[in-house]
């Protein structure tokens, strides 16, 4: 079977890459030394390679079910206003509390992005009552995120010189954000739980690419599906954005290079592919990072963005999107 | 299937704030090409949206071989006007909907489904467009292909909303002989709504007339220059 070789290499590509994450770093310590788990080296990279893994996985799923949410492949995680709940959130943990004389916890502050970005999700589904149309929605969403964009600079312009340095660093995105192992499993827990639900609405998901009218006919509940797309791709953007920063352009270009490859919009396989090609991807990006030879890691998102965009750019002009 | 029948009881469909059609009594024969005729905006298409469930009739009951429509795509299939594009979707893919209900949780479809797809698309002579993708077909290969997925869907009604409005002449008279040959060989119901004189008159046994809010059955040989002048 064609599917299952495709499986194996990029399975393999994705075995190798978590190899190299282990290895490769700012400084190389030998291989034995570099899967030593009592070694707090190698406990850091573990959770680094643990975090990019996860994150590129559920960035990834977002993304795919944007898109689909949207029938318009150059949705993304960034649109609908929901990244941009999250850094409202975040913003209000680093910068309004500490002015109130409140310092939170790195934890509170990942709470108060997924309420951010839920508090947007909420409103998005009390418009969608009123509305049955995606671009609409889409517009609602972009007038959403300048929103709270705006919000988010007139916070900024009051705040002091190191909060402000700790909202632009969060902003940059990193997958070593947490480094304790036992956080990390939990956000782990819930983003792979939040996919495997998605997962489990491949079926509507296809019928719900046909377009309203004829999937309706099909027998689908429309409203109720975009319901559930809207409500676990927010809740996987909340988390991840608060977690590790606004990931850019993963979320956009994955789902491309998994369609591309089957050469098929099939939710079942997209999804699949789509989350060893997240993994791989964020993976790659997280490496470049921190090359050896380097003293200091470069930003995730500029990694991501030089990668990303070009891909994007790449993948809209074969597939004749313009 | 053959002689079970659709019918409205006192139906009057429309929105809130505008009825388009009052209280429509229709006994709908089986088993014919029934031509949809009216004006621009007299509730063609919302006709087919009551039917559908998509919006509540404003009265009455339809009823299909005397229940209650629950299950509206067991009853029917649909074909409309507008071209859907989607990426990475194959012809075979967009039949496999048709069957999308019987499939597994996956989304695929049984071997036997299958099967028949193939074997229903080689009687079109459209087994050709199965591994092409659907936004690369054109107008007429399209609209084939999506009256195909509406019969391959199994239901004792289709309704088609303008679907020969894009095509060329040839391509219209393949799809009118293509509707005509299903009503005779699979004792289809089709309800085309259309603005085409010469398919009214050639092609449909019966035409359903919407006209000052009112909807009326009538045969086809009337012709639509002495309904509508």
């Amino acid at each position: 079977m064609k599917a299952n070789k495709t499986y194996s290499v990029l399975l393999l590509i994705l075995f190798v890459l978590m190899v190299l994450s282990m290895l490769l770093g700012t400084v190389y310590k030998g291989f034995e030394q570099s899967f030593d788990l009592s070694n707090a080296m190698t406990q850091l990279r573990l959770s680094r390679t643990v975090t990019a893994i996860v994150v590129g996985i559920g960035i990834s799923v977002s993304g795919l079910l944007l898109q689909t949410l949207f029938r318009n492949p150059l949705a993304g995680p960034s649109v609908l206003g929901i990244s941009s709940g999250a850094t409202l959130g975040v913003s209000v943990g680093l910068l309004l509390l500490p002015m109130l004389g409140i310092t939170l916890s790195s934890f509170s502050v990942t709470l108060l992005g997924i309420i951010g970005s839920f508090c947007i999700t909420l409103m998005l589904l009390i418009t969608t009552r009123y509305i049955n149309n995606n671009n609409t929605l889409l517009i609602i969403g972009l007038m959403l995120g300048y929103f709270t964009s705006s919000i988010i600079n007139v916070l900024s312009f009051y705040t002091d010189k190191s909060s402000l340095q700790e909202l632009v660093f969060w902003g940059l995105g990193s997958f070593t954000k947490e480094i304790s192992l036992t956080t990390i499993g939990i956000y782990s827990s819930v983003i792979i739980l939040l996919v495997m639900c998605s997962i489990v609405f491949v079926k509507r998901l296809d019928l719900y690419l046909l377009g309203d009218n004829y999937a309706r006919a099909l027998g689908l509940n429309v409203k109720q599906t975009r319901y559930i797309i809207i409500l676990i791709a927010s809740l996987l953007i909340g988390l991840i954005t608060s977690w590790c920063g606004p990931i850019a352009f993963i979320g956009i270009a994955v789902p491309h290079i998994a369609r591309n490859i089957l050469k098929s919009s099939k939710h079942f396989n997209v999804i699949l592919i789509s989350i060893i090609i997240g993994a791989i991807l964020a993976l790659v990006c997280d490496i470049i990072s921190r090359l050896p030879g380097l003293d200091q890691t470069l930003p995730l998102n500029a990694v991501t963005s030089i990668i990303g965009a070009p891909l994007v750019i790449w993948i809209i002009f074969k597939n004749k999107l313009v | 299937m053959s002689n079970k029948r659709l019918k409205f009881n006192g139906v009057t469909i429309g929105y809130d704030n505008q009825t388009l059609i009052h209280n429509i009594n229709l006994d709908l024969p089986a088993n014919k090409l029934i031509g949809l005729v009216g004006e621009n905006g007299s509730g063609k298409t919302t006709l087919f949206n009551t039917l559908l469930g998509n919006i509540p009739s404003l009265t009455g009951q339809i009823t299909f071989n005397n229940q209650p429509i629950i299950e509206v795509e067991k009853i029917f299939s649909v074909v409309f006007t507008k071209r859907v594009s989607i990426q990475g979707f194959s012809g075979l893919d967009m039949l496999s909907m048709a069957k999308i209900t019987n499939a597994n949780w996956k989304g695929g479809i049984s071997p036997d489904d299958k099967k028949e797809i193939i074997s229903f698309a080689k009687t079109l002579v459209i087994e050709n467009l199965l591994n092409k993708q659907i936004n690369e077909l054109s107008d007429g290969q399209y609209q084939k292909l999506m009256v195909a997925k509406a019969v391959l869907q199994d239901t004792p009604i289709i309704l088609m909303d303008e679907p020969t409005a894009f095509l060329d002449i040839k391509n219209k008279k393949q799809i009118n002989n293509l509707l005509l040959s299903l009503v005779k060989d699979q004792n289809k119901t089709i309800i085309v709504s259309t603005h085409d004189e010469i398919f009214c008159t050639q092609y449909c046994e019966n035409l359903m007339v919407i006209k000052e809010n009112t909807l009326t059955l009538t045969e086809s040989n009337i012709g639509l220059q002495s309904i509508f002048e």
